[in-house]
């Protein structure tokens, strides 16, 4: 390869470069094997712009490392390189070494190419030399400090979170050049703390679409995965994913690796509950089964589904073989139990132990006969327990961890009879204790607590409302967002009497139908092309030709010879999302009303003339009490027609705080799987963010505002009506001035709130 | 005007899923339109061409998009210096030649076009020229085939009932996975075990169907991948050009398909 670009590294006299660098003969060489290489995978067309990449570093007396770095990076990515980014490419080497210098720009470019994959894709290098290229930029002395630091923090952190961290260290130590070059080295603990922040990231939460996907694309199941935050004081917290229903509940505690591992853990997890939900037939009969036997049990059908699934995908053994660590022989449950785990995926694993070789014997027979069998694990599962005993190696329920943790707890194996009270996983602890193991009497005792404990705690859970979603929050102090921070609950939707707000509706009935008179002109769509048109703003050459045509053959000809673009019709959904916190109970107008009153009465007539116009429309209440609380009531969802939304807006009842930023996210969420050509957010609110947990007066402020721009950046419109005397004034910075209307007169707001769509819609 | 150059001279392979071909040679026989209904990539395309060159007759292919007018099948008049020639489209030398014509994804022609192919398709067996005010009538050996990709469907885009029910309709799938393996093995040239890999790439992708892809990867985009893999490019990279990148550009579905592949691997 190198020979062959050698050869073709012809002269070429017109090159300024190449006759600037005729008096340094080594450079020179490089330079022209870099621009045979460039020219043949370029081609000519992109010849010159990589040209001027190379003689404009070189006019920034970048060296021979930097030049020499270039071009190896270069020749690694350019086969997959976009040429439009050569540019991009130049700049960030030029800015590194005009900012960092010449030696730490060589050692920044070299060390990118490394992280180039040969013939693979290299915008991920590209990203991070553009990382490095700003960092030099605006801390040209924390450049050095954090190429050392690169590796470990690679390791640990995607690229978007890493310049999140960095970030956070240019903002912490603005002044600082001391600390700013402590933080880079890693000596400054905060380095450390934001790091762990920044790795906790890598939670369910950003994983949990694409893992529904793969789980579907492999085995066309419907997995969901969701993640499950521990109670407030949730004394027994779940540290494995429970599976059920459809749906893996990966507890939040679930200690995770970091970073890209994370990746592959939660692949791991899903790919192992897929692999149950297809090859595990029916559940495990709970019966009398001991601890130590459903565990047993659980082992062995972690270990038959795991071999079917891997029968159909090998990658997938690789995948879980990786979480299987070489456990320590030792006459333990614990050794034990992983070794047995790896061995009957592992074929190569070699085991001395009696118990084990026993174990991966008689599984593998029962397999190799019939892997389908799924009672194999139950039988196999009891001779293996009943060893145990005879080897008096103890078995603490209480203690027991299913190894490795990608796993599920298995507990959604077992089928728990209709009349227990109990959860399975107490059954479990219950066990334990009814069989006392002589050493462990007295930790037992408590463990039968703990599950009482556990039980009622869970009882005021699902009281609060199904958890729907867990979504970040925003910490302007900290300039960074806390993951997996707040909990979206279901409201419970139930209806009220409609018989006030149907007469309100009657009463209003000369409000509506100016509201639909105004209605009725908006219109707004994608623009359609149109041919053969009278006039428009291009020529349609086909028509032209047949006017030609015409002509000769001493026909009429045709005149419609233009095309024009035109919208049509409507595409546009729309979401309301109503504030019902406690200050919605405030009278309006002649005190007869509150403030939900009128504005459920203002989303009641827009929702029927919006309905009128075939716009899908969805309408979402929300209110909060604490972050663990944020509740969003479904009043209407967006295939559902106005009348059922009506008794559900009459039962809405003022009540807590304004978690807006929160309520702004899930809200977006909902309108954004819509695929409509425009999607708009109206909040509409009386009140300025607020909740019982917060004492800083600006901090859900901040994080509103950052929730809208991030709605905004997903392409979705946000706007807020703002009821109240001075609603308005918290609204504008949340909101942008521009896209808050006030509505002082609240009994205004049917009238306005039809305006404020109008004008959204035909603009 | 001599239709040999639409004449197929070597047997284009096809490897057959169930009686399509003896449907088809029926179908011809009574010179009833035909139908051919199924996903994209999936060898409609390819059969047509081998029962062409069964049946020893010229195919004229025309693949149809929203642009197409009816002066792009029939025919125009043209300007030849002072004169106007009349300059036959593919249609009408399918007509007047006795081919198969084959209009690939209909769907894709606006519903003033697809007209224009209603009087060919009952006893008639004519084709209008209304330009030249002139009445074509079939060639004796003249057959219709029309491609029709029932994925696609939406209100926006459908075939006017009055247009579907002309034809007689050939179901197509994705052979089952050993055939297609073996088609794609033949197509792209490779081993047998990789062929058997790709295929379980493209069916774990067509579960996605409808759940963030259209469609999942066809025969013809695996065999693609199968090529580039015989020209040495490494699998996993070979599947995300043919397969991950043309398919979709959500992140999140890219991320599940690549893990989909490496788990095949
Ligand atoms: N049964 C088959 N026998 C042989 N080759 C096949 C068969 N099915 C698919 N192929 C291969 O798949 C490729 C794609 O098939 P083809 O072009 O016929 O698809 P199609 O159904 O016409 O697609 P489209 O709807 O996109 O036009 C062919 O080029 C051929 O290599
Ligand atoms: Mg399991």
């Amino acid at each position: 390869m190198s020979g062959e670009a050698t050869n073709d590294a012809v002269r070429d006299e017109r090159d300024p470069l190449e006759n600037e660098l005729s008096a340094r003969p080594a450079l020179l060489d490089g330079y022209l094997r870099a621009r045979a290489n460039a020219a043949r995978v370029l081609g000519s067309e992109h010849i010159e712009s990589w040209k001027s990449v190379s003689r404009s570093l070189y006019h920034l007396n970048a060296g021979p490392g930097v030049l020499e770095g270039l071009w190896s990076f270069e020749s690694r990515a350019l086969p997959r390189i976009d040429p439009a980014t050569l540019p991009v490419l130049g700049e960030a080497v030029a800015e590194l070494c005009r900012h960092a210098g010449a030696r730490c720009a060589a050692k920044a470019v070299t060390g990118a190419r490394d992280r180039v994959p040969h013939g693979g894709d290299p915008s991920e290098a590209l990203e991070w030399l553009k990382l490095l290229a700003q960092l030099a930029r605006r801390a040209p002395e924390a450049l050095a400090p954090f190429l050392g630091s690169a590796d470990m923090l690679l390791s640990r952190l995607a690229l978007p979170d890493l310049a999140a961290w960095i970030e956070d260290g240019l903002r912490f130590h603005v002044r600082d050049r001391r600390r700013r070059i402590a933080y880079f080295r890693l000596d400054d603990p905060l380095a450390h703390r934001r790091l762990a922040v920044h790795e906790g990231r890598s939670r369910l939460s950003g994983h949990a679409d694409r893992l529904a996907l793969f789980a579907r694309c492999l085995f066309d199941v419907e997995l969901r995965c969701e993640a499950l935050p521990a109670g407030p004081d949730d004394e027994a917290p779940l540290t494995r994913a429970r599976l059920g229903a459809g749906r893996l509940l990966v507890p939040e505690g679930l200690q995770a690796p970091a970073g890209h591992e994370a990746k592959a853990f939660f692949e791991a997890m899903t790919a192992h509950a897929a692999a149950h939900l297809v090859f595990t037939r029916e559940r495990f009969a709970i019966g009398k089964l001991k601890p130590l036997q459903i565990a047993l049990t659980g082992l062995l059908e972690d270990a038959r589904v795991e071999r079917l699934a891997a029968a159909r995908y090998p990658g997938l053994m690789r995948l879980w073989l990786s979480f299987h660590g070489v456990a320590r022989p030792a006459r333990t449950v614990q050794s034990l139990f992983a070794r047995l785990s790896r061995g009957l995926l592992d074929p190569a694993f070699e085991v001395a132990d009696g118990w084990v070789v026993k174990g991966r014997r008689l599984f593998e027979a029962a397999f190799a006969e019939d892997p389908h069998r799924q009672t194999l694990a139950r039988e196999i599962a009891d001779i293996l327990g009943h060893d145990l005993g005879q080897m008096r190696i103890p078995f603490d329920a209480k203690a027991y961890r299913v190894e490795p943790s990608y796993r599920d707890d298995g507990i959604g194996l077992f089928d728990v009879p209709d009349d227990a009270e109990t959860d399975p996983l107490d059954l479990m602890v219950e066990g334990a204790r009814m069989t006392p193991e002589p050493e462990e009497g007295g930790s037992q005792l408590g463990a039968g607590e703990d599950a009482g404990r556990a039980n009622a705690s869970q009882a005021e859970t699902s009281d609060l409302g199904a958890v729907v979603a867990t979504l970040p929050e925003w910490d302007y102090r900290l300039n960074a967002e806390h993951p997996d921070f707040v909990t979206i609950r279901q409201a419970t939707m139930d209806g009220g009497d409609p018989a006030r707000l149907l007469t309100a509706l009657d009463e209003s009935r000369s409000v509506a139908s100016r509201i639909h008179a105004l209605l009725r002109r908006a219109r707004i769509d994608r623009p359609v092309r149109l041919k053969r048109q009278m006039e428009g703003e291009e020529i349609d050459m086909e028509a032209v030709q047949d006017l030609v045509v015409s002509r000769r053959l001493g026909e009429v000809p045709d005149p419609r010879i233009y095309s024009t673009k035109q919208r049509r019709g409507r595409d546009l959904a729309v979401m309301l999302l109503l504030d019902t916190s406690q200050s919605t109970a405030d009278p309006v107008g002649d005190g007869q009303k509150t403030v939900l009153d009128v504005a459920s009465l203002a989303i009641a007539i827009l929702g029927s003339e919006m309905e009128k116009l075939g716009d899908p429309f969805a309408v979402l209440s929300f209110a909060s009490n604490g972050r663990e609380n944020v509740r969003l009531g479904e009043v209407k969802a967006f295939d559902e027609m106005v009348d059922a939304m009506i008794p559900r807006l009459a039962g809405l009842r003022p009540g807590y705080s304004t978690r807006l930023g929160a309520a702004a996210r899930h809200a977006a969420d909902g309108l954004a799987t819509r695929h409509n050509h425009r999607r708009v957010l109206i909040v509409v609110s009386d009140g300025e963010p607020s909740d019982v947990d917060v004492d800083d007066a600006r901090y859900l402020g901040e994080d509103a505002r950052r929730a809208v721009l991030n709605v905004r950046d997903r392409g979705l419109d946000v706007f807020c009506v703002a009821l109240g005397d001075a609603a308005d004034r918290a609204a504008a910075p949340i909101f942008g001035r521009r896209n808050t209307l006030a509505v002082r007169r609240i009994t205004d707001l049917p009238e306005r709130l039809a305006a404020l769509y109008f004008r959204l819609t035909v603009s | 005007m001599s239709l040999d150059p639409f004449r197929i001279a070597d047997e284009p392979f096809y490897s057959p899923v169930a009686e399509e071909m003896t449907l088809f040679e029926a179908a011809y026989a009574e010179r009833l339109p035909v139908m051919l209904k199924g996903p994209t990539g999936c060898g409609k395309t390819r059969f047509v061409e081998h029962m062409a060159w069964k049946l020893g007759r010229p195919l004229v292919t025309i693949a149809c998009h929203e642009d197409m007018t009816a002066a792009d099948l029939v025919g125009r008049f043209l300007l030849d210096g002072d004169a106007t020639v009349w300059r036959d489209g593919p249609m009408t030398q399918a007509v007047r030649g006795g081919a198969i014509c084959y209009l690939d994804e209909i769907v894709e022609a606006r519903q003033d076009t697809t007209v224009v192919i209603h009087p060919l398709t009952d006893e008639r067996r004519v084709l209008m020229l209304e330009k030249k005010n002139e009445l074509i009538p079939a060639h004796e050996d003249f057959f219709l085939v029309i491609s029709y990709n029932p994925g696609y469907q939406s209100a926006v885009k459908d075939l006017k009932e009055s247009t579907k029910q002309r034809f007689a309709a050939i179901d197509f799938d994705y052979a089952e996975p050993e055939r297609e393996a073996r088609i794609v093995a033949a197509e792209a040239g490779i081993q047998p075990a990789l062929a058997d890999t790709l295929v379980k790439i493209a069916r774990a992708s067509r579960n996605l169907r409808g759940h963030g892809l259209e469609e999942g990867a066809s025969t013809r985009t695996i065999i693609r991948a199968g090529k580039l893999i015989s020209r040495g490019i490494g699998v996993e990279q070979a599947c995300e050009m043919a397969i991950v990148a043309p398919l979709t550009d959500s992140p999140d579905t890219r991320s599940a398909l690549r893990s989909a592949v490496q788990a095949c691997l």
